[in-house]
């Protein structure tokens, strides 16, 4: 959910822009990561460990590797620190990733 | 190859303390910052700082690195965003790692600053992976710099200031904080923090912890149980809290890997918060070309990070030959961190710092001698007071420098506590609206007859309107009366003051208010007149009965009057105090019910 | 009490408080306005809101013209919803003889600037398409007039002049008047108040408040009935009069129908109770007049009075040139609310200002009268 009002910040308003989660069309903000995109949508599992765990993320500041998914056809992205761009194809990981 | 005199590797408080001190004496500075945006923890923290008033305290935390960006001197001062220090090679080449052109760069500088801050501990339990599970920094990232709420109900686990902290600003984001569960029986966090929240009705569950977590694809629920002094678990005590999302807020631990891998020494010290690396008074590490500074060289808090910051700038200089009267500029920052670190919090850190410096530790330092700040209000006192309920050493004094009247003293040593001085204090109230720990009220027992006004630092949304009832809530958060919002006094530092009336047998109780439901009352159902009219119309003169009538046409409606006469003569009884037994009330008037014309007119005709 | 105020006005009804707000608004603030009752207690509160400018003599035309002026700017000068809607008055005439009047009476109305017309039955049924136009033969239309609440302007007006600084005495009877030098003091049941100047706005009861300063004046309280209606979703109902049957109704903001009758019959008395005599009667009219509402529901019937001068013009300034700071505002005559705002310019401007300035009302005095030169006002319902 995002936050529509915060008594202290103002947030800027920001630019609807197109994504693909798993094939599907959904929106996130200029100025989001894809894990802030995503947890916006309502998607809370980035990744299913070889062990099937899923997996969010979890410090939100690059150090841990929790929120690793396939962004454009490449695996293990830190899509915490990641910027998301219109049109990125984003995929729910599975296991260690692969080019495929 | 980047050739620079001093390079700074992180851009927290501490590493932009280093530059200020660093560009000042005209050393060419690079400051790398792995995130894009530099500030450090500073980037997330909404609620205003503690410390002393000349540095910062009482300014919100998200405002503080860009006021340190102003000190520095931008021609010597090039700073790179976006830019993580990935290694320190053995011929003192640094690697920088630059993360939207995903391109490897070289740094060489005569010397290193460190100050990259911390890194989050965790706890052990069941499906502590589970999505939903976040830590208390990941929570702060996402809704305070991206805007996204991590859930609707949060457990958090922890509660230190920063379990505190993100609790209140959790809430002021809009969640619900279903509970704070903390293994010890008390808060390590500033008692201040912990009334704010506690407040909010917020339950905190000492000596308890979390056992697991559970959901299918995400939190569901956590189940926490009760622990003893040895932290076995105690049967019987277990319970299952329902919410999406758990919070840990468990602890930090100095991050400084990176100055690992020069093989200068390290330590570990529990009061520091972990590895260390050795450093000392002025921030000097084993080694002469590396320097370190903030939460890296031991978990502090912002206002010592900038000073340690500016230490480790200043010494860096000085061993650069750039720093002529070294023992003043290192004096007064080491006096200042000396008395930041006096109180209960601090002194943890005093000590581990002492153990490192191998400086005579007395635990008699370890004790404090308490003011008393209480005070007795006399009998007759009818002008507004505030009531000051910081009974902490908090390092800490914005209230002080606030109050224009010189009613407030914290003295020299800013962990004292502030002492109220009531013949001096006007009730202006303006201390209110500085204090960080919103711990300072004010009391009006003068308001109007048999009630009291009550002033509370407000920091959440909706705003309530004068005017509006709301439920006056105790110190934890539970309501004990209905209050009236009598002013809103809205301040540029988003610190608005809300004062409420309640009756004088509260006043003593209530320090906090949840706004009543939105939902009107209403009066005249006939004609959807509700109570709020009726009392705006009271307070507008509109006190006669029949002028209120003829105001709002109440009791003019179909059932002239039936249902809501009484209940009006009630309202203007109740506001005015006035015995309104000799008002007229109007006088019903035929037909008793409405009747149609035809039913006069036995068929029409002129 | 204050013990002493440049003026002192007696009546809270929208004569008393339009006179008290132009006080207030030429920047006189010493003013008492003493109300033996609430605001509105009087014929006010029980007024129908009517404001209409089609009148048969040239005062009253300058007079409600001037007040439409005003009330036009008072939703933004006044700061109050007082439910005012334009929606005109159409008058039906019946007879050949009201014909005949009613194209006298647009020919001087017209000369007075006033946009009104004579127009057909027909175009009178374009105008209120459920009107039973069957015997009508003429009707003149104003599209300016319209209604508006007494109530409402009435607390408007008191809460600016409040502002401006005038005191309102509720509950405060004003007993008796003494003469002291150049002065009046007051006697109330709450104490006294010696003041300049005196408006007598009494409205049906100006003729004992005259008395207590010696003088008789020509003005009688009359009953008159009225009624509301269920309210309905607005129509655009102008005010229908009907002087043949005697009849006025229109549709009100909040949607109810307002409407009253005259009474030949009715005698002089401060009676305001409401008859069963009246509801037949004016149900028959109404139901004659809109056949399509017979079925529409009365909410309530009551009644006022009206204070009636014998042109049934009212009275205003001095009362007399031994007593020229006690001034008269009343004999309104069944329409005071509509001339409230440009009567109360006028005397306001005549204890401010000397003289009336803005309309001139030269001929509204207590000497038309007691010279016996005077136009009689025939339109009134
Ligand atoms: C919830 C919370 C509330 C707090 N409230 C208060 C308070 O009220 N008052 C107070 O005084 N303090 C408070 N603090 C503490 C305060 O924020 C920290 O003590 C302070 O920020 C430490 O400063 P720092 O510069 O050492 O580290 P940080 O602020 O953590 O900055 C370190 C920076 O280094 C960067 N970095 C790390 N590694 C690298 C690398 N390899 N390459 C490049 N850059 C790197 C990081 O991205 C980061 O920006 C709070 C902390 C938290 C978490
Ligand atoms: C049924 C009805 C319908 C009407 N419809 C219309 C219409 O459609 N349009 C229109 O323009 N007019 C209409 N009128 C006429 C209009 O209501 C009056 O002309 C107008 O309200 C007169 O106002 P006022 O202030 O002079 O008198 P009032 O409202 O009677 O005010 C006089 C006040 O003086 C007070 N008072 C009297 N003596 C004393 C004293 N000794 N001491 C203290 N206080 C005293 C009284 O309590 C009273 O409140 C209607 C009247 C009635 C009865
Ligand atoms: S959530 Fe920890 S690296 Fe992204």
């Amino acid at each position: 959910m995002r936050i529509a009002k915060h008594p202290i910040l103002d947030f800027k308003k920001q630019k609807r822009i197109p994504f693909y989660y798993n094939g599907e069309k959904i929106f996130g903000m200029t100025g989001d990561t894809i894990a802030s995109a995503l947890h916006d949508n309502g998607i809370m599992v980035y990744r299913v460990t070889d062990k099937s765990r899923k997996r969010g993320f979890f410090c939100a500041i690059g150090k841990c590797s929790s929120c690793m998914m396939k962004v454009d056809g490449i695996p293990n992205i830190k899509t915490c620190v990641t910027e998301l761009k219109a049109g990125m194809h984003i995929e729910c990981q599975k296991g260690k990733g692969s080019y495929k | 190859m980047i050739r620079t005199d001093v390079l700074i590797i992180g851009g927290g408080p501490a590493g932009l303390g280093a530059a200020i001190e660093t560009t000042n004496r005209g050393l060419k500075t690079l400051l790398v910052e792995e995130n894009p945006i530099y500030g450090g923890q500073l980037i997330k923290q909404t609620h205003k700082f503690f410390g002393s008033h000349s540095h910062f305290a009482g300014t919100r935390g998200i405002y503080i690195q860009d006021e340190l960006l102003k000190e520095i001197k931008k021609e010597h001062f090039s700073m790179l965003p976006g830019h993580s220090a990935v290694g320190i090679y053995d011929d003192g080449v640094i690697g920088i790692y630059d993360s939207k052109k995903n391109r490897f760069k070289k740094v060489s500088a005569k010397k290193v600053i460190v100050a990259t801050g911390a890194s989050e501990k965790t706890i052990p339990f069941k499906n502590n992976d589970l999505p939903g599970i976040y830590g208390a920094g990941g929570v702060q990232t996402l809704m305070n710099v991206y805007g996204v709420l991590p859930g609707k109900k949060i457990l958090m686990i922890g509660a230190g200031n920063i379990g505190l902290i993100v609790s209140y600003q959790l809430i002021q984001a809009g969640a619900d904080v279903v509970g704070i569960v903390e293994a010890l029986p008390k808060a390590g966090g500033y008692d201040v923090h912990l009334a704010k929240i506690r407040r909010m009705g917020v339950p905190v569950f000492f000596k308890h912890t979390i056992v697991e977590a559970f959901g299918q694809d995400s939190v569901e629920g956590a189940l926490i149980v009760q622990i003893d002094n040895k932290w076995k678990h105690l049967n019987g005590t277990q319970m299952q809290l329902e919410c999406d999302t758990i919070c840990l807020a468990v602890g930090l631990t100095p991050s400084s890997e990176i100055l690992m891998q020069t093989g200068i020494k390290m330590t570990f010290s529990p009061s520091l918060g972990g590895y260390v690396p050795v450093h000392n008074e002025f921030m000097q590490t084993s080694s002469p070309d590396y320097f370190v500074g903030g939460d890296a060289a031991g978990i502090g808090e912002a206002t010592s990070a900038i000073i340690e910051g500016r230490l480790a700038g200043i010494s860096a200089s000085d061993s650069l030959g750039k720093e002529k009267n070294a023992e003043k500029a290192y004096k007064e920052h080491v006096d200042y961190i000396e008395k930041l670190r006096d109180g209960n919090t601090g002194i943890k850190v005093k000590k581990g710092k002492y153990e490192l410096w191998n400086k005579p530790w007395d635990t008699s330092m370890e004790t404090f001698e308490k003011k008393d700040n209480t005070i007795k209000i006399p009998k007759g006192r009818t002008k507004a007071y505030v009531s000051i309920e910081c009974y902490e050493d908090i390092p800490c004094n914005p209230c002080e420098i606030s109050c224009h009247f010189k009613a407030i003293t914290v003295g020299p040593n800013i962990t004292d506590l502030p002492m109220l001085a009531l013949e001096k204090c006007t009730g202006c109230m303006s201390c209110l609206a500085q204090c960080p720990g919103l711990a300072i009220f004010g009391i009006n027992k003068n308001l109007a007859p048999g009630r009291t006004g009550i002033t509370i630092p407000y920091e959440l949304l909706p705003l309530p309107e004068k005017g509006d009832p709301v439920w006056g809530a105790d110190r934890d958060g539970k309501i004990i009366c209905s209050a009236r919002v009598e002013a809103v006094r809205k301040n540029k530092n988003k610190t608005h003051l809300i004062t409420i009336s309640v009756e004088n047998e509260y006043a003593e109780n209530v320090r906090h208010f949840y706004p009543g439901a939105s939902g009107d009352v209403l009066i005249c159902r006939c004609l959807d007149i509700t109570a709020d009219e009726i009392n705006d119309a009271i307070d507008r003169g509109y006190t006669d009965f029949e002028e209120l009538k003829r105001y709002l046409r109440v009791t003019t409606g179909p059932c002239q009057g039936r249902g809501c006469r009484q209940l009006i003569m009630n309202m203007i009884r109740a506001k005015t105090g006035e015995d309104v037994s000799s008002h007229s009330t109007g006088t019903p008037r035929p037909p008793e019910s409405a009747l149609p014309f035809s039913a006069f007119t036995k068929g029409g005709g002129k | 009490m204050k013990a002493a105020a440049d003026v002192g006005i007696i009546g809270g009804g929208i004569i008393g408080s339009a006179i008290g707000y132009y006080l207030t608004k030429m920047g006189l603030k010493d003013i008492v306005l003493f109300e033996k009752d609430y605001l509105t207690s009087g014929c006010t509160g029980r007024c129908g809101g009517g404001i209409r400018q089609q009148w048969s003599t040239s005062d009253n035309v300058k007079l409600a013209k001037r007040s439409v002026e005003l009330f036009e700017k008072y939703e933004d000068e006044l700061d109050f919803d007082f439910e005012y809607i334009q929606q005109g008055y159409l008058i039906l005439a019946f007879t050949d003889d009201e014909v005949r009047d009613f194209k006298k009476n647009v020919a001087m109305q017209k000369k007075h600037g006033l946009k009104v017309d004579l127009i057909s039955p027909r175009q009178a049924k374009k105008i209120v398409p459920f009107l039973n136009t069957n015997d009508v033969l003429a009707a003149t239309y104003c599209p300016t007039d319209g209604l508006a609440n007494p109530f409402l302007t009435t607390f408007g007006y008191a809460e600016r002049a409040s502002e401006g600084g005038m005191t309102i005495l509720r509950k405060t009877r004003v007993n008796s008047i003494e003469r002291k030098g150049g002065s009046y003091r007051i006697r109330t049941d709450k104490g006294d108040c010696t003041v300049k100047y005196i408006v007598n706005a009494a409205g049906p009861w100006a003729q004992e408040a005259a008395k207590m300063i010696g003088y008789d004046i020509p003005v009688e309280p009359e009953r008159h009935q009225i009624l509301v209606t269920e309210p309905l979703e607005r129509m655009v109902c102008p005010m229908v009069v009907d002087f043949y049957h005697g009849f006025y109704g229109s549709q009100e903001k909040r949607g109810g129908f307002v409407m009253g009758e005259s009474d030949p019959s009715e005698p002089v008395s401060y009676k305001t109770s409401s008859h069963w005599k009246f509801v037949e009667s004016i149900s028959k009219k109404f139901t004659y007049l809109f056949p399509r509402f017979s079925n529409v529901k009365i909410l309530r019937q009551w009644a006022g009075s009206y204070c009636v001068s014998p042109d049934a013009q009212p009275i205003l300034g001095p009362i007399s040139a031994d007593d020229p700071n006690y001034f008269l505002a009343v004999g309104y005559s069944g329409h005071g609310f509509m001339l409230a705002p440009a009567t109360g310019e006028a005397i306001a401007e005549w204890i401010v200002k000397g003289k009336p300035l803005t309309t001139d009302i030269s001929h509204l005095t207590m000497e038309r009268i007691e010279k016996g030169d005077y136009s009689q006002e025939y339109n009134v319902v």
